[in-house]
């Protein structure tokens, strides 16, 4: 009895790499319209709040709106493949950033938010131990220089693949940020955790939390929304 | 003409019935009591972008934009104490020592259909300023009389005002006043022949742009741009009235300059041509290789030069190396070059000067301006961001028609001269507002061949305090503006600056000598010391 249990679980597992596609369609679907807001916290307590809209196309097109704080508004970000540029609506053109800059100096790098995509970046297999139960933890090794960190560690829901922690470590082994998921909600029939909490490791004290007001799967945006010169209209 | 025109749209565009946000979002209600910074936000987000939508009941519609005017900008006071340098070859008689300066920004766009909408961006300046100085006849430092300065007047900058329509998403029509900046570069931008120049030590601070007719045609990974911009000739209260050619008749702002500047100009006045003055540009921007390529192509006629049926072509490119080094290089090629070199024959002695005064030859000409040779302005510059945020940013400027040492020798005798005789050099990168444009806190106008610039910024060194450093120098003779400065963040919408500016100027390298004294480039600057303490509020 107990060998055709085990048989059975084993029958139904999905594989690793099974495990962080689902995480991917749950996290970065393939189109969605988005309206998030970001709370940093930082080290003397007091705290910066970001709203934004933000729009994918396909594996490698997004492109953030922001609307606030003040001196925020206006500014706007592109991802195309692996490029990233912002907008500054002060100098009336947009800059190149990189994947790992501090995402408007919160404790999310570029990539957590634009480049969410783990299949493309990384190799995966299971980490070595046993995980809790109800859960499998992925260990996620770089696979190109333009991965936003050299390792992740993800805790996701062994069922239905749901992302609960993730551990976020530099080539040099050293843990630079871990996030816990949380608040699961059915965003229009789309369900996903809608709150994102990432601590800085680097400085325990700060941390930037990111939560979803409304997700759409129903959109269908041009590729010409997602090229450089459509900045700033 | 098209400015009331375009504010009329502005204030009166009808919101139509397909803009219109979606269902009410669900958590848009009034704000709770004791609700936290998180909830807060999510509700404001909602309001302000619709959506809220979180179970399956809610429209599953796509959120369409909000068709609501958003109005936005700052207000911003700059206090500057400056200390005149009365030795300096640029002119000092205008320049006050303490100026306060007020500026009130409003920032709008207007949705006027799912595919077009207007923007506007404008500023209101209130200036004041004294204690001007001057020499007495034992050449000692005394206060002058203060009198009225056209720059402190106050104004109103129009900084931006369009239209943008895109019938398909392959195509954009844009006319109006907008900035267009195509190059790479951050402090410097060789290729932009379109808009007022920057203040290289901060770029935030111009945002004016160019009357521009402007089309493009995006793809996927190239866009094509074709512009026209006619040039404003004349502006009244910040207002453009005179494009293109100039009138038959004199007009008000002629009148106004000619009673506060007499015929006491050390260049010819260039408003006496019957030429149209205009530009047209054609860029094709490509993303290839993860590489950002511009390549651009200008004809002009006097469009904000001399230059009479001028082609000139530029290229940019940008691109990370390494993860995180971001590489950028912007040139431009043009034939022969409008500046004015100075006559070394003439410009020995007041003798000398007189001389050529008498047999009719200019001590300033454009020699070159019908030159065959190709001169380059090449910036190639570095940009990185280090773990602890800290942003490095390093820029090298190669002026190709900028003066040689002979030449920039002659210059300074030149300028020398002409203070010697009651003309002065009213430049010298003291800032100001360029017709209208935006007042900065420093021009530069190269006189030489070699600069650089670096810009390090390091954020958070204690809360929101935010330290930085940029530093402009010419490389011939070493001497330049250190310019460093402490931002403090001290609310999500108030940022209060304290900064400095220093002209280096005084390292014996490379310096000319003009009767019997000796002078760098920035030897013209006409301030030894400037700081700004600055109080930006944000709405």
């Amino acid at each position: 009895m107990l060998m055709l249990q085990t048989l059975l679980s084993l029958a139904v597992a999905l594989s690793p790499e099974e495990h962080l596609k689902r995480y991917d369609a749950l996290m970065g679907p393939e189109k969605f319209e988005a309206v998030m807001v970001m709370v940093a916290h930082r080290d003397d307590d007091t705290t910066r709040t970001y709203q934004m809209k933000i729009l994918k196309l396909g594996d490698d097109k997004v492109r953030i709106w922001f609307n606030a704080p003040a001196s925020a508004k206006g500014q706007e970000m592109l991802r195309q493949g692996d490029n990233l540029w912002m907008y500054m609506p002060n100098i009336k053109k947009a800059v190149r950033l990189a994947s790992r800059d501090n995402f408007q100096g919160g404790d999310f790098n570029n990539a957590d938010v634009l480049r969410a995509n783990l299949t493309k970046d990384f190799s995966v297999k299971l980490k070595d131990g046993a995980p809790p139960a109800g859960q499998v933890i992925l260990d996620c090794a770089a696979k190109t220089p333009d991965a936003s960190y050299d390792r992740i560690i993800l805790w996701l829901d062994e069922k239905t693949s749901m992302p609960l922690k993730g551990e976020y470590y530099a080539a040099s082994g050293k843990l630079l940020r871990s996030a816990t998921f949380s608040d699961v909600k059915d965003f229009h029939g789309f369900k996903r955790p809608s709150r994102i909490s990432m601590r800085n490791e680097l400085a325990t004290k700060r941390f930037s939390e990111l939560a979803f007001v409304d997700y759409n799967l129903k959109v269908d945006p041009p590729p010409t929304k997602f090229v450089l010169d459509d900045l700033g209209r | 003409m098209l400015a009331p025109l375009f504010i009329a749209l502005v204030i009166a565009a009808p919101v139509l019935p397909d803009e219109a946000p979606a269902s009410a979002p669900v958590d848009a209600a009034a704000a709770p009591s004791g609700e936290d910074d998180m909830a807060r936000a999510m509700r404001e987000a909602a309001e302000a972008f619709g959506g809220g939508g979180t179970s399956e009941t809610t429209s599953a519609a796509p959120q369409a934009v909000k068709a609501e005017t958003e109005v936005y900008g700052y207000v911003m006071d700059r206090f500057t104490f400056g200390w005149v340098d009365l030795e300096a070859l640029a002119a000092s008689v205008d320049l006050p020592q303490i100026t306060n300066l007020i500026e009130a920004n409003v920032q709008l766009r207007r949705p006027l259909w799912s595919n077009a909408f207007i923007a506007a961006d404008a500023s209101a300046f209130f200036q004041q300023g004294g204690w001007f100085v001057m020499k007495d006849a034992d050449g000692r430092r005394v206060s002058a009389v203060d009198h009225e300065v056209v720059q402190l007047l106050p104004s109103v900058v129009l900084s931006e005002l369009y239209l943008s329509y895109s019938p398909v998403p392959n195509l954009n029509f844009l006319i109006g006043k907008r900035r267009v900046v195509w190059g790479a570069g951050f402090a410097n931008n060789p290729t932009d022949l379109l808009n007022p120049p920057r203040d290289p030590t901060d770029p935030n601070l111009q945002r004016t742009g160019a009357i521009i007719g402007k089309i493009d045609v995006p793809t996927e990974y190239l866009t094509f741009s074709f512009a026209f911009a006619p040039q404003v000739l004349y502006t009244a209260n910040g207002l453009p009235y005179q494009f293109l050619k100039y009138p038959s008749f004199a007009p008000r702002q002629t009148l106004i300059e000619s009673a506060a500047y007499g015929t006491n100009r050390l260049f010819p006045d260039p408003r006496t041509d019957t030429d149209f003055h205009y530009i047209i540009a054609g860029r094709v921007y490509a993303l290839v290789y993860d590489s950002d390529i511009n390549l651009m192509y200008y004809f002009s006629n006097r469009y904000n030069d001399t230059f009479v049926n001028k082609s000139r072509v530029g290229l940019s490119f940008s691109r990370y190396f390494f993860k995180d080094y971001e590489l950028h290089m912007e040139m431009l090629l043009t034939e022969g070059s409008q500046r004015y070199y100075v006559n070394g024959d003439c410009a020995r002695e007041v003798a000398d000067a007189i001389a050529c005064f008498a047999a009719g030859t200019p001590l300033f000409d454009q020699t070159k301006l019908h030159s065959n040779t190709l001169y380059p302005r090449l910036l190639v510059g570095a940009r990185t961001q280090f773990p602890d945020e800290s942003l490095l940013t390093i820029e090298y400027l190669y002026v190709g028609d900028g003066y040689t040492p002979t030449e920039f020798r002659d210059f300074v005798r030149g300028l020398v001269l002409a203070r010697q005789q009651g003309t002065s050099f009213a430049g010298g990168g003291q800032g100001g507002n360029a017709q209208g444009a935006i007042p900065t806190r420093f021009s530069f106008d190269p006189f030489r061949r070699h600069y650089l610039f670096i810009t390090y910024s390091k954020p958070k060194i204690k809360d929101d305090f935010t330290a930085s450093v940029v530093l402009l120098a010419g490389l011939e003779d070493l001497s330049g503006v250190i310019m460093p400065s402490f931002t403090w963040n001290a609310l999500e919408w108030l940022n209060l600056q304290l900064s400095g500016f220093f002209p280096i100027r005084g390292i014996p390298v490379g310096q000319v000598e003009a009767q019997g004294k000796r002078y760098s480039e920035y030897s013209v600057f006409p301030y030894d010391a400037r700081v700004f303490l600055e109080a930006r509020a944000f709405y």
